[in-house]
């Protein structure tokens, strides 16, 4: 099973409690054979000492922006600040600033797209999530719903070739789940294994591409 | 009564399985948790046909039996657990096999020399 053993795995929303739960995750994490994880910026990971070596701890910034004619300048003030930019969607508008705005890296909980969403997406390389902590969590009618609306995503994005990333959200180590375990979940909505390694591992590690200072446009690099 | 010959016998997977958790589980409840969420996922229906076998459990390892066919589904029904009697576990399959032999020579009885090496690195 190379799929799983030769590419580099990475959890994008990761929200710990507080600095213990941090490390522990942190150490479950890398057991889990990720190579980083992404957590929120006011952290305060900078002064975080005896971090396992291979493994990475990513800034991340989520925007959660009430009123969508504010997005875009949030957005631009903390692009530059943090390694991974996401912000969180559900109305339409929120939705719709955030897949035409070429800085925002994630477009969290975004409910039901359509195909202009999709489109705009895949144009402006903005990645769709799909939570499977919903799926993990919830049970009966809330998760077969949470399943047809994953479906119905995926059956978009791959219209479009649109990008999207899989996170369990985790807020414990108990949330957190092995790169397998996730292509297990997300092959109840009928995603392949192929398409799963994509969004654990090809689209974050592009995303963090994006934010490295030596980077100038897709496949060029100063060196 | 004649045994069924082996070319006959369904085939099967030994998925080792180990268990966080943050209190004491026993075998019982773990095996009717794992039971339940394969059948809030897939029904009673997706539950026969994974043919679902707990043959060891001590705690922090498990060793559950399935078809080749259904080990996403039971893989995916062991990710589901998220609590068993109250107690937080998070369950992640850490080696598949074909006989239970292989199994338990790789992944149990070798797993916690395994975990010490695999945190000092």
């Amino acid at each position: 099973m190379s799929l799983f053993t030769s590419n580099s795995f990475y959890e994008l929303c990761m929200k710990p409690e507080s600095r213990e739960d941090l490390h522990q995750m942190a150490g479950v994490a890398r057991r889990y054979r990720y190579a980083g994880v992404a957590v929120p910026i006011d952290m305060g990971v900078g002064d975080l000492d005896d971090l396992p070596t291979g493994f990475s701890i990513i800034q991340s910034v989520e925007l959660v922006v009430k009123n969508a004619s504010r997005v875009s300048g949030t957005v631009k003030q903390w692009w530059e600040k943090s390694d991974c930019l996401i912000l969180r969607g559900g109305s339409e508008s929120l939705n719709r600033v955030g897949v035409e705005s070429q800085l925002v890296d994630v477009l969290s909980s975004p409910g039901r797209i359509n195909h202009v969403l999709a489109k705009l997406a895949s144009e402006n390389g903005v990645a769709i999530e799909f939570n499977l902590g919903a799926i993990i969590h919830t049970r009966g009618q809330k998760r077969s719903e949470t399943l047809a609306l994953y479906r119905n995503n995926l059956k978009l994005l791959r219209k479009y070739r649109a990008p999207f990333i899989l996170t369990t959200t985790p807020r414990t180590s108990y949330d957190l789940r092995a790169p397998r375990e996730m292509a297990a979940l997300s092959m109840l909505f009928g995603m392949t294994r192929e398409e799963t390694v994509h969004g654990l591992s090809t689209v974050p590690s592009q995303i963090l591409e994006k934010h490295d200072p030596n980077f100038i446009a897709d496949g060029v690099r100063l060196v | 009564m004649k045994i069924l010959p082996p070319t006959l016998r369904e085939k099967k997977r030994y998925l080792t399985v180990e268990i966080m958790k943050d209190g004491r589980i026993n075998r019982d409840r773990f095996l009717r948790a794992l039971q339940d969420s394969i059948k809030d996922l897939f029904g009673d229906v997706g539950l026969s046909e994974t043919g679902l076998r707990l043959l060891h459990f001590d705690g922090t390892r498990a060793v559950v039996r399935c078809t080749p066919k259904m080990v996403w589904a039971v893989r995916a029904g062991i990710a589901t657990i998220t609590q068993i009697d109250g107690v937080k576990v998070s369950v992640r399959v850490i080696g598949i096999g074909g006989t239970v032999r292989s199994v338990m020579e790789k992944y149990v009885e070798t797993g916690s020399e395994n975990m010490s090496l695999q945190l000092l690195k």
